[in-house]
């Protein structure tokens, strides 16, 4: 018979038995298989879904643009439009501008201040030369296929109003076919916003049609004539980027090639020309950092997943050696009997990855929000709501499953068939099922290497992102070698017991199991190890942050009130306060002081970052600056005049890890004035943004940006007068801003801190989850392999419940080793994550704080649910007859 | 002449909804005016030496009611008679600037066309933009080298938003203007391979589409018709233009006769209202060469060109459902204009005109009681269903024999519709050969049929 005939009859008959016969394990060790793929693909998921999120809204204003042109400062200036068509000159390209800002809805009572309001993406695009879309079809009968707001105006169900009607008008908005689903909205329908620090009343001009051949308009985009957006979003004469398309039939390299050089000849670095992959890949870069940290948490799930299906594979080697032994007997060579069980896991790895992808795909839906959640906190806009099912994805998931399965398997395999049978069919014979952990000079080697890549810098990736992978190889190092060097404890741990519990049969029994560790004790242990020291790691990690983060708003947050245009509670929202709506909030009686924020993109050595303006003389009277290196002098030393030769600039520490610059350095800034040299003279700490800050006097920002739009304003009050009062007449008078009393704002900085690490306290539960499960899939697992030696033990007069007992005590005792285990690796994870892996991917400084109360309850929800679990599988043990396999 | 469906993107008609049909109640204007043009008997050609004799300084112009008149400078004794002329015209219009009342205006408040423009050239080859629409219209015919030939019809329209005394002060320089709107048209007929391409394009005054108001500079996107004066002649241009990216022309247009300006007294009036009427300035022939690429290839192109300019501030009549009209170049140097206005009852409307312009540039006009326009075959669009009587025949008095002659217009290929994804308006415009009654070729001409996808009238209202 051939190979693979052969294996395939035995797998029915050996392995799919098995199964049918004991359906609630097989269950089980799918389950867990399941859930592994399952947290591995949803995080994958729903990363995809939040960068696709960033994607289609590029992607699809205009259709497929060849190039995006971007200023290299806050914005392009109308009138180089101009310049760029010139430069052109009679290549059929057309250039669509857009001006894009936000808009948010009124509070409608859901919160105090407006934290929680829906924010729409607010586009300004000519409505007129959005007509001439249409012609960029390949045929002439074609559908309009160029983009969502190809055909703005052409709604069938309601009467649309003329075009011409609607250029300049700042009362109108296009809304998008699902919102008008979701609302019930139509055209001639009203919609109150708020705009900068403006509320008005929008009619509907109309609906952006779906189709199906054409990007679904995202939910929160309106649409408004360019000029309207401009003038509303305090942006006149600015222009936020140019989207440039050529005719489909010009697309060849050497035409693209062309338009980019004429386009780059005549920048005169005043702006960049990208391809939308390229603004595509910006993108993915921003968040890279992110996502592959996230991606490395979710593979922790999957290795977790991977421990325990290899103690189930092994559980079921041994609970089958009597039969692999006859099947040797019979004459099956070893390597068949190999084959056989590497197709278990084979099968195994499908069903459990389909049903991970099942999992993944649920889990998704609900990590996506997660994950969204906290690039728009910190990234950009995000418009992803749901992650779908990609093929892809799914694929990597499904393999990984598999090959997860089958690396658990290879073990199991190789040491099924290497038994000897003579020596498997000896009955009652006890076996030490794999050694791979039994080896503890190795456990040390590991923990060795992980030191050493604890010092090695980060993997330095395009766009000044940088990946620890050192950091994260170091983690891994840990896990294994604390696996390794678990299985020392057993012993003590016995020997400890055994003085301890005095002549009690239950605690002898127990630590005679623990004195001579099987295979499975170092698994189960190994397990343990990792799913607590990745969760209370974490918890570390979050802790610290917290911590810091809690202590650096107590020194940077002193005002008394702070306010925003309203629905500016993330990265993406550009609403701003007008110059005239400050000075006036400013020059009230009960004021004394204020600080404004205003800050304006530019780009520095090709990336994005902030530049920001301060009000120096505040600093120290008012409000305090975390510095990480103080300037010389201190901040008199940034108060020099205007004829020093460099503008001095402080920048936040993320900055300086982001562009490897420091004190005394220098950069160029380009302004809408002209390119500044800015000489680093200082770094603060900041915790707000990980793309990081550079700031100078705000007369400086102002001067060179002719803007005096503010992002914030913190008010310090004279004594006496009630920040709530004032908040209250501030907030009636104007609806357009939202005014945040100090304890607020501190409340709101740790709810947003939160929303950044969401998705690692859903990795955490998870862990938690697989590592008790784990455990008593172990305990099972030993249960069934011991039912001999209990039936013994019931005659020999031990009670099922004494039974129960002293597999609790078993099980607690590997609990403890791997609590204790997990723990102490948690401390050393704990300072990777913050020290290495965050500082090299955020660059932020945080104090090592170690959360002793949550860890101990952490530790003792273990213990406790070992036990449980442990007694149950004693008390279910105790009871199976010795020929019973399930 | 000029094209009416100009307007059909502007869809603005007072009171009128904007909607997917795209309504426009401004070609209405265009159709007038196109009326009133054929109207007038008279035209004359001016010799810009001698009516602009410095510039800046606007003169009147010499006009005959029935026969053109060629002026030609004369030396140094026409030098006395330019300077004289030259005092006159400065007197004259300082006069009627300080005694003559405001010029009338419509209701809207756009001007009105006056009877003895004072034409300045180059400036009036540039914008008007205190009358409500313009354009400059081109149609041609192209040969390369090896005698590959091609229709081409490039298109640049003006329409005010706001009446003069709305302007902001700062449009001229706003990117994003709401004053003006500009639509263009672009076509490219190939005959060897039965290909139409077509473009139209719409934009706002501003950063991507204008034309200056001192001279031929129109602009729309990478679309431009500039005045580049050369040692050929002071009116040479030229033309920049793409068809969807598959088709390219850079072409010098060179008038080989002097413009003829259209219309009793330099007025073209376009029905019995007073207020309808336009200002229309023709070079009947150009010649023209550059380079024409389609779909990566380029080549040498050369051929004959006409090309209309128009101002008005008028409306569209609501009788009519479309009009026929043709320009025909023939090889003798003479030129014919003619078009059939057709109304709703089916009759020509009595505003249908032929016109011959002769070697010497002068017009002889006739009614349509004097000719015929009958169509062979009709051609159905596969795009928008519309069927176009195509193969036309004129048969009209032949002013140079004085007997009755027949023209046949035969499209050089069926398929030269404009389907007007972003107007709304269909209409046909087409190279065709001119051919003699036994089907000699003797010229060419280009035809346009509009109204033929729904009636023009109802559409634009």
């Amino acid at each position: 018979m051939k190979p693979f005939a052969t294996t395939l009859l035995l797998w029915s008959r050996f392995t799919w038995r098995h199964w049918k016969s004991t359906p609630k394990s097989t269950l089980l060790l799918i389950a867990v298989l399941a859930l592994g793929v399952g947290v591995f693909l949803s995080v994958r998921l729903a990363n995809k879904a939040a960068v696709a999120g960033f994607s289609l809204f590029t992607e699809t204003l205009t259709g497929n643009s060849d190039f995006i042109v971007t200023p290299t400062t806050d914005a392009l200036d109308e009138q180089w439009l101009r310049e760029m068509r010139e430069a052109l000159g009679p290549i059929p390209a057309s250039l669509f501008p857009i001006v894009e800002t936000t808009a948010s809805e009124p509070n409608t009572g859901r919160s105090q201040d407006g934290f929680d309001a829906e924010q729409f993406q607010l586009i300004g695009l000519d409505l007129l030369a959005l007509q001439n879309l249409v012609y960029l079809d390949d045929r002439d009968d074609a559908p309009p296929t160029s983009g969502l707001l190809a055909e703005p105006t052409r709604e069938a169900s309601t009467p649309a109003p003329k075009l011409t009607d609607l250029l300049g008008a700042t009362n109108r908005v296009f809304i998008s076919q699902t919102l008008a689903t979701n609302r019930q909205l139509r055209s001639g329908d009203s919609l109150e916003l708020i705009v900068n620090d403006r509320l008005g009343s929008f009619e509907i001009a109309g609906v952006m049609p779906d189709q199906e051949f054409r990007a679904k308009a995202p939910e929160n985009l309106l649409l408004m004539d360019l000029p309207a957006v401009q003038l509303l979003s305090g942006k006149r004469g600015k222009i936020d980027r140019v989207e440039v398309r050529l005719a489909s039939s010009e697309r060849q390299p050497a035409q693209n090639d062309e338009v980019e050089n004429k386009l780059v000849e005549a920048a005169q670095s005043r702006w960049l020309v990208d391809t939308p992959n390229t603004q595509r890949s910006a993108g993915r870069i921003m968040t890279r950092a992110f996502r592959l940290n996230l991606t490395a948490l979710s593979c922790l799930a999957l290795i977790v997943g991977v421990y325990l299906v290899l103690q189930a594979l092994e559980a079921a080697v041994v609970k089958r050696r009597s039969e692999i032994a006859i099947l040797r007997s019979l004459g099956v060579p070893p390597r068949l009997i190999q084959f056989g069980w590497l197709a278990e896991a084979i099968s195994l790895g499908i069903v459990g990855s389909l049903g991970g992808v099942a999992l993944g795909f649920l889990g998704a839906q609900i990590a996506v929000r997660a994950v969204g959640a906290s690039i728009n906190v910190h990234y950009y806009s995000n418009t992803a709501s749901a992650a779908s099912l990609d093929p892809a994805e799914c694929l990597l998931a499904v393999l990984a499953g598999i090959g997860a399965s089958c690396l658990a398997g290879w073990l199991p395999a190789r040491d099924a068939a290497r038994t000897p049978p003579a020596q498997v069919l000896q009955r009652g014979m006890k076996v030490d099922g794999i050694k791979l952990l039994d080896h503890p000079v190795i456990g040390a080697a590991f923990i060795g290497v992980g030191l050493i890549l604890y010092f090695q810098p980060p993997l330095e990736l395009e766009g000044n992102v940088r990946f620890p992978l050192a950091g994260y190889l170091a983690a891994g190092c840990w896990v294994v070698g604390s696996s390794m060097l678990a299985g020392l404890f057993f012993p003590w741990l016995a020997r400890a017991m055994k003085a301890l519990g005095g002549g009690s049969p239950v605690i002898r029994y127990a630590a005679s199991q623990l004195l001579k560790p099987t295979g499975r004790h170092r698994l189960t242990v190994a397990g343990l190890i990792i799913a607590i020291s990745m969760a209370a790691g974490m918890n570390i990690l979050i802790h610290s942050f917290e911590s810091t983060i809690r202590s650096w708003i107590g020194y940077v947050v002193k005002a008394d009130l702070f306010v925003a245009a309203q629905g500016i509670q993330n990265a993406s929202s550009q609403n701003r306060l007008s110059p005239e709506t400050w000075k006036a909030l400013a020059a009230d009686p009960e004021v004394d002081a204020v600080d404004i924020g205003q800050a304006h993109r530019v780009m520095i050595d090709g990336e994005r970052a902030y530049l920001m303006g301060a009000r120096y003389e505040q600093a120290g009277q008012r409000r305090d600056i975390v510095w990480v290196d103080a300037p010389a002098g201190g901040v008199a030393n940034l108060l020099k005049d205007d004829s020093q030769k460099n503008f001095p600039a402080i920048v936040s520490e993320s900055f300086t890890e982001r562009f490897k610059k420091s004190v005394g350095d220098t950069l160029d800034a380009p302004t809408p004035s002209g390119e500044r040299r800015l000489e680093i003279v200082g770094v603060f700490a900041d915790y707000s943004s990980e793309r990081g800050y550079l700031v100078v006097r705000r007369e400086y920002l102002v001067e060179w940006f002719d803007d005096e739009h503010a992002i914030n304003l913190a008010v310090y009050l004279k004594p006496g007068v009630d920040p709530e009062s004032v908040r209250r007449r501030w907030a009636a008078a104007n609806p357009g801003i939202a005014v945040r009393t100090n304890a607020r704002l501190r409340e709101e900085v740790l709810t947003i801190f939160r929303q950044t690490f969401s998705i690692t306290y859903a990795l955490k539960g998870i862990g938690v989850a697989v590592a008790v499960t784990g455990l008593a899939l172990a305990l099972i697992g030993l249960m069934l392999e011991r039912k001999r030696e209990l039936t013994t033990l019931k005659a020999l007069g031990m009670s099922r419940v004494e039974i129960a007992r002293a597999t609790a005590v078993e099980g607690l005792g590997i609990a403890l080793v791997g609590s204790v285990g997990g723990l102490a690796l948690s401390l050393a994870l704990g300072r990777l994550l913050i020290f290495v892996i965050n500082k090299q991917s955020f660059g932020w400084t945080l104090a090592f704080q170690v959360p002793v109360g949550q860890l101990a309850a952490l530790g003792g929800l273990i213990l406790l649910t070992s036990a449980v679990v442990a007694y149950a599988a004693g008390y279910w043990g105790a009871n199976l007859p010795a020929d019973k396999e399930e | 002449m000029s094209n009416p469906r100009a307007a059909s993107p502007f869809q603005s008609g007072r009171g009128q909804p904007h909607s997917k049909t795209c309504r426009n109640t401004d070609a209405h204007l265009t159709t007038r005016q196109r009326l009133g043009l054929r109207l007038s008997s008279a035209a004359f050609f001016i010799d810009e030496t001698q009516i602009n004799p410095a510039p800046g300084i606007p003169q009147p112009t010499r006009h005959n009611r029935n026969q053109s008149q060629i002026l030609k400078p004369r030396a140094a004794f026409l030098a006395l008679a330019l300077g004289f002329w030259c005092f006159l015209g400065a007197w004259s219009l300082g006069f009627r600037a300080s005694a003559s009342p405001p010029a009338p205006t419509t209701p809207d408040g756009y001007r009105i066309p006056q009877p003895n423009p004072a034409f300045t050239f180059p400036r009036d080859h540039g914008s008007h933009p205190e009358f409500k629409i313009e354009w400059w219209y081109i149609t041609g015919h192209l040969f390369t080298a090896s005698n590959r030939r091609f229709g081409f019809e490039a298109t640049f329209f003006r329409r005010a938003l706001k009446p003069p005394s709305a302007h902001s002060a700062s449009q001229n320089k706003n990117a994003f203007g709401d004053d003006q709107i500009y639509l263009a048209h672009m076509a490219l007929s190939d005959p060897k391979t039965g290909t139409f391409l077509h473009e139209e394009r719409i934009n706002r005054g501003g950063w991507d589409a204008s034309a200056a108001q001192d001279d031929l500079d129109a602009r729309n996107g990478n679309w431009s018709l500039k005045r580049t004066p050369d040692a050929t002649s002071s009116e040479s241009m030229r033309l920049l233009g793409s068809i969807r990216g598959r088709a390219a022309f850079d072409l010098k247009l060179s008038p080989t006769k002097p413009k003829v300006i259209f219309g009793e007294n330099g007025l073209s009036r376009k029905g019995a209202d007073p207020n309808a009427s336009s200002h229309y300035i023709t070079f009947p022939r150009l010649t023209a060469a550059g380079e024409l690429r389609l779909d990566g290839k380029t080549e040498k192109v050369s051929g004959l060109a006409w090309m209309d300019h128009e101002i008005s501030s008028s409306q569209l009549d609501r009788d009519q459902v479309g009009w026929d009209w043709a320009s025909v170049q023939l090889d003798d140097g003479r030129e014919i204009m003619v078009y059939i206005m057709r109304t709703k009852s089916g009759r020509p409307d009595p505003f249908s005109t032929l016109a011959w312009i002769g070697k010497d540039g002068r017009v002889r006009h006739y009614g349509p009681d004097k000719f015929s326009w009958t169509a062979k075959e009709r051609w159905r669009s596969p795009t928008t269903g519309a069927e176009y009587p195509l193969d036309i025949t004129i048969q009209a008095p032949d002013p140079a024999t004085g007997s009755t002659t027949r023209i046949r217009l035969k499209p050089i290929m069926p398929n030269q519709e404009l389907t007007g994804r972003i107007g709304g308006i269909s209409y046909w415009e087409g190279a065709c050969d001119a051919l003699d009654e036994k089907g000699r070729p003797i010229g060419r001409a280009y035809v346009e049929l509009t109204g033929y996808a729904g009636s023009i009238a109802d559409r634009l209202r």
